[in-house]
């Protein structure tokens, strides 16, 4: 399967993902929708971590197919941390700032541009998402805290005038706060729903980063491919392919690639030049008795 | 390929309008132009209910008028107050419950007629428990109450003139109950609790897939009272609403 191939399912299976998360069932088992409120936190967060993730990034869509990639990766972003926020309160303040975090983290030589789905990315999501359910479920029982713990002694003693403190209730909330359609919500299916459409964005979002690295990399293959093939085969030899993102032949326009292979491949033959001159002008035989460090570099620069 | 990235951008399309969606908006039965067989059903059920009496009576079958107006008149007109199972053992009690019984086969109005008297019934005879005697006059109030909400309950969901006074018959219940299980001086009658508990989770589906038609109603009328029927003391909001909803009811015919 090609690249562009990959990159549509990937987007495809954030789309479907983006569908599953968006519904719930009521009491009656009407679907009804999420709500906009969390789409907009997530499409915040979403924007907020693709700003600071793709600070120094030159990289624009070039084509339709960009567009809907780049699109994906926003909109599934968006999606999944609206599916997992908690419904609010000061929960909902420190999940985004994790979130905000863990999602424009990344190292120096990570492949893809903009915010990224990293393993611990994604199981703080998941975590947060257990959270979510968890509320959910409690919503749907009409229990309106996360957790009520009662009272060892004090809870056994049968005098109701010790019932406000036979038990704690830990984190509390409300109904409106949890987003619930007023005829109550089917715990079940809205489970099945929210878990398969957690797991369609996850996978399409990282599915969708590497499908979109492959599908650069075929780009400038093709673009060198242009060439004599022997030319092509010394090019491909002076500038690896590992390196191609390194060297910001990513995101290119056609022309702007040939440019900048052009000037690599000068830059890289200059380099070349220059040190092998320095090597036929420089004598490598050091005074006798010097470290076995000195004879071992010695040793190697003659086989070269 | 194309016609991937269509259905992709289509779906994307529909994530985002989905989110929209919001359920229909519950009508309840006595917010539909539809107007009831008898105008504020509620008032019958009321201190006052017996002076429009003669407006329900005539709406009932012939053969069950008179019985009818004999029960409730002498409900009202007790000068003592016996203790309800007392009461209910007498000639007029028998009669009371025959007819309560042909009521609850019949339809809406019926069953409003029925409900008035059980409502009667406990505004005018003893039920509530004392340190001599016990919860068993409140759990034959209570006992006859469930009876009436098996039979009307979730059926007036739909029904504009016993919509409202079931609910009120609902909180009742959960009145009597309660009485009946905080009734031992010391410690608490936990049977009737549990007979109670299982019938208001039937009754209001709590333990079902979906809720019924009934709970709902309850849940937009009272909703501490519903919400109170998921914690330990299940009946504590329900009674709460019930001491509004019927100040003079206090199991001891207001005296």
């Amino acid at each position: 399967m090609n690249a562009e191939r990959q990159l549509t399912l990937a987007c495809l299976l954030i789309a479907i993902g983006g569908v599953l998360l968006a519904m719930q069932l009521d009491g009656d088992g009407a679907i009804v929708g999420t709500g906009y409120a969390p789409l907009g936190i997530g499409a915040v967060v979403a924007l907020a971590a693709t700003l600071l993730a793709g600070a120094r990034s030159t990289t624009l869509p070039r084509d339709a197919l960009d567009v809907l990639s780049t699109a994906s990766g926003f909109l599934g972003l968006a999606f999944i941390v609206a599916g997992v926020l908690a419904p609010g309160g000061s929960w909902l303040f420190f999940e985004v700032l994790v979130l905000l975090w863990l999602l424009t983290r990344r190292r120096p030589d990570e492949k893809s541009d903009g915010p990224m789905l990293t393993p611990s990315a994604c199981i703080a999501l998941a975590l947060m998402l257990l959270l979510r359910l968890w509320i959910a479920f409690q919503g749907s029982e009409n229990r309106w805290q996360l957790a009520e713990i009662s009272v060892p002694i004090v809870s056994w003693i049968p005098w109701s005038f010790l019932d406000p403190i036979k038990t704690i209730k830990l984190g509390s909330f409300d109904p409106t706060e949890m987003g619930l359609p007023a005829g109550g919500m089917r715990f079940g299916p809205t489970l099945a729903l929210w878990s398969c459409g957690f797991a369609a964005v996850a996978s399409g979002l990282m599915w969708r980063s590497r499908a979109a690295y492959e599908l650069e990399n075929d780009r400038i293959h093709q673009t060198i491919q242009t060439l004599p093939p022997a030319l092509a085969r010394l090019v491909e030899r002076l500038i690896p392919e590992e390196d191609w993102k390194r060297l910001g032949l990513h995101g290119l326009s056609e022309r702007m690639r040939c440019k900048r292979i052009e000037s690599l491949v000068e830059k890289e033959m200059r380099a070349r030049r220059e040190f092998e001159g320095m090597l036929k002008h420089t004598p490598l035989l050091g005074p006798p008795g010097a470290s076995a460090f000195a004879t071992e570099i010695e040793d190697a620069m003659r086989r070269e | 390929m194309r016609v991937q990235a269509a259905i992709a951008a289509v779906l994307f399309c529909a994530a985002i309008f989905l989110r929209g969606i919001e359920a229909p908006a519950r009508v309840a039965p006595e917010q539909r132009a539809e107007r009831p067989v008898l105008a504020s059903p509620l008032q019958f059920l009321g201190s006052s209910g017996s002076k429009r009496a003669g407006e329900l009576r005539e709406l009932l079958p012939e053969a069950l008028r008179e019985p009818w107006r004999r029960t409730t008149t002498g409900l009202v007109a007790l000068m003592q107050c016996p203790n309800t199972v007392d009461w209910l053992a007498t000639p007029r009690g028998q009669e009371f419950e025959r007819t309560l019984a042909e009521l609850e086969r019949g339809d809406a109005t019926q069953g409003l007629a029925a409900l008035v008297m059980l409502v009667d019934l406990a505004r005018h005879t003893k039920w509530a428990p004392s340190m001599f005697v016990g919860p068993q006059h409140a759990e034959r109030v209570g006992d006859l109450l469930q009876t009436w909400l098996a039979n009307f309950a979730e059926r007036s969901s739909d029904d504009v003139t016993l919509h409202e006074p079931a609910i009120a018959g609902a909180l009742l219940y959960a009145r009597v109950m309660r009485a009946a299980y905080n009734s031992p001086t010391f410690g608490r009658s936990e049977a009737p609790y549990a007979r109670a508990r299982a019938f208001t989770s039937e009754l209001c589906g709590l333990q079902a897939k979906t809720q019924t038609q009934f709970g709902r109603g309850l849940k937009d009328r009272h909703p501490s009272a519903f919400l109170g029927l998921s914690t330990e003391d299940f009946l504590a909001g329900a009674d709460e609403a019930a001491r509004l909803a019927f100040p003079d009811i206090d199991g001891a015919c207001g005296k």
